[in-house]
């Protein structure tokens, strides 16, 4: 019985997922820099209780200080909250956006609280502080 | 009116059976040829009823989904398919079964393949397959030579597409899983029966449950369509397509993709309506 050869493989093999992430990334990222900020093994990387500013491509840039990083592939996201007027105002802030440009680090805290993610300041008297530019 | 009259009195003259001397209406219509219309439930009746597809549709497998950041920064969920060795083993023709489609195989296996399965890729010139699925078209024109492989940029990103596939199964469900029913209450003298279905019908009369009543029963493991997913990105060269929103089924499983049906299917009485 004639068999016929199966047609060359398609990205040398390489596993269909590795491939999109990694081209995502370099779509995305293409100088490392975003990713770099949240990586764990990166000592200044982003943190809960850093108060940072985000720039943008098309709108003004947010101020408010980080409650979580959420590491999720080119989903990461960091939960950015202010006061605004009193108010407590959160902004969720997916990094690896085409719009944002750039995120800088305005301080950090002395000692980092306990806990990855700070949701339970909410509200409380541990809250964070109204922050202006 | 006058032609009219003579033409439908010459016509009868020359009506074979009847004496010259016989007198026949002006008005009447001697003979008219006529089509015997099909059996309304004949396949090819059905056929025609049917809303078809020009072309055939693709077979892929769900690798799993990720996030896709459009133009404007609008951030979708995204199913990823990937298209790999596709190839065409054989068509189906009205004169032989019926109706007209176009099988495709997906993969490689040549394990426990059978000798009548290798002769069929054979046939094809094709390496043995994994999984075949065909695809009916609404004409001879959607059909595709033998051995021809098909890759991901068959479909435009922008454009819709219907997904095909099996739906991950859940073996045997109460009724609060498989019909979202309330259940019985939690308290006031409820004894062991607090996801029960409660009454499934009336006393004496009809003195038996009515068909189609809903109960515990085997889940999902079943066929599901879901229609009209728009394309995000597509890559021939790379064997990937990326859906906007999700697919049934586990990853690994396999899908068929298609041109949305609503959007660019037509039956084939409508189109002889209009004309096309």
């Amino acid at each position: 019985m004639v068999v016929y050869e199966p047609l060359p493989k398609l990205r040398d093999g390489k596993p269909l997922m590795a491939y999109i992430r990694q081209a995502q990334y370099k779509k995305l990222d293409p100088t490392g820099e975003k990713l770099k900020m949240i990586e764990r093994s990166n000592p200044e990387r982003l943190r809960a209780g850093d108060v940072v500013s985000v720039f943008y491509k098309n709108q003004k840039p947010v101020i408010g200080a980080i409650l979580m990083v959420k590491r999720s592939g080119v989903a990461s996201a960091i939960l950015l909250r202010n006061k605004v007027a009193g108010l407590g105002v959160e902004v969720n802030v997916p990094i690896f956006n085409p719009n944002v440009m750039r995120i800088d680090i305005l301080r950090r805290p002395d000692t980092y609280r306990s806990r990855n993610r700070h949701y339970y300041i909410r509200n409380s008297r541990l809250d964070v502080k109204e922050v202006k530019l | 009116m006058s032609s009219l009259v003579f033409k439908r009195l010459s016509s009868s003259a020359i009506l074979t059976g009847l004496s010259k001397r016989q007198l026949v209406s002006p008005m009447a219509i001697p003979l008219i040829e006529s089509e015997a219309p099909l059996p309304f439930k004949s396949p090819e009746a059905r056929r025609q009823r049917k809303r078809l597809l020009d072309r055939p549709g693709l077979i892929g497998v769900k690798r799993g989904m990720t996030q896709f950041y459009a133009r404007d920064g609008t951030r979708v969920p995204a199913t990823v398919l990937e298209i790999d060795q596709l190839e065409v083993i054989y068509n189906k023709t009205l004169e032989k079964e019926g109706y007209y489609a176009v099988q495709l195989g997906y993969g490689y296996k040549l394990k426990n393949q059978t000798k009548s399965m290798l002769g069929h890729f054979r046939n094809a010139k094709v390496s043995p397959k994994e999984c075949l699925y065909e695809f009916q078209v609404k004409s001879e024109q959607g059909l595709l030579p033998l051995g021809t492989e098909l890759k991901a940029d068959h479909f435009k990103p922008g454009q819709k597409v219907d997904i095909i596939s099996k739906s991950k199964g859940k073996g045997f469900a109460g009724v609060m899983k498989r019909w979202n029913f309330s259940g019985l209450p939690a308290s006031h003298g409820t004894s062991l029966a607090h996801r029960s279905a409660g009454s499934t019908g009336m006393n004496t009369t009809p003195a038996r449950v009515l068909p189609g009543k809903k109960m515990a029963g085997h889940l999902g493991d079943e066929l599901n369509t879901i229609f009209n997913l728009e394309v995000l990105d597509v890559n021939a060269e790379k064997g990937y397509i990326l859906v906007k929103g999700c697919v049934s089924g586990s990853i690994g499983s396999y899908v068929r993709i298609r041109d949305a049906l609503k959007e660019y299917g037509s039956h084939i009485l409508q189109d002889k309506k209009t004309g096309k």
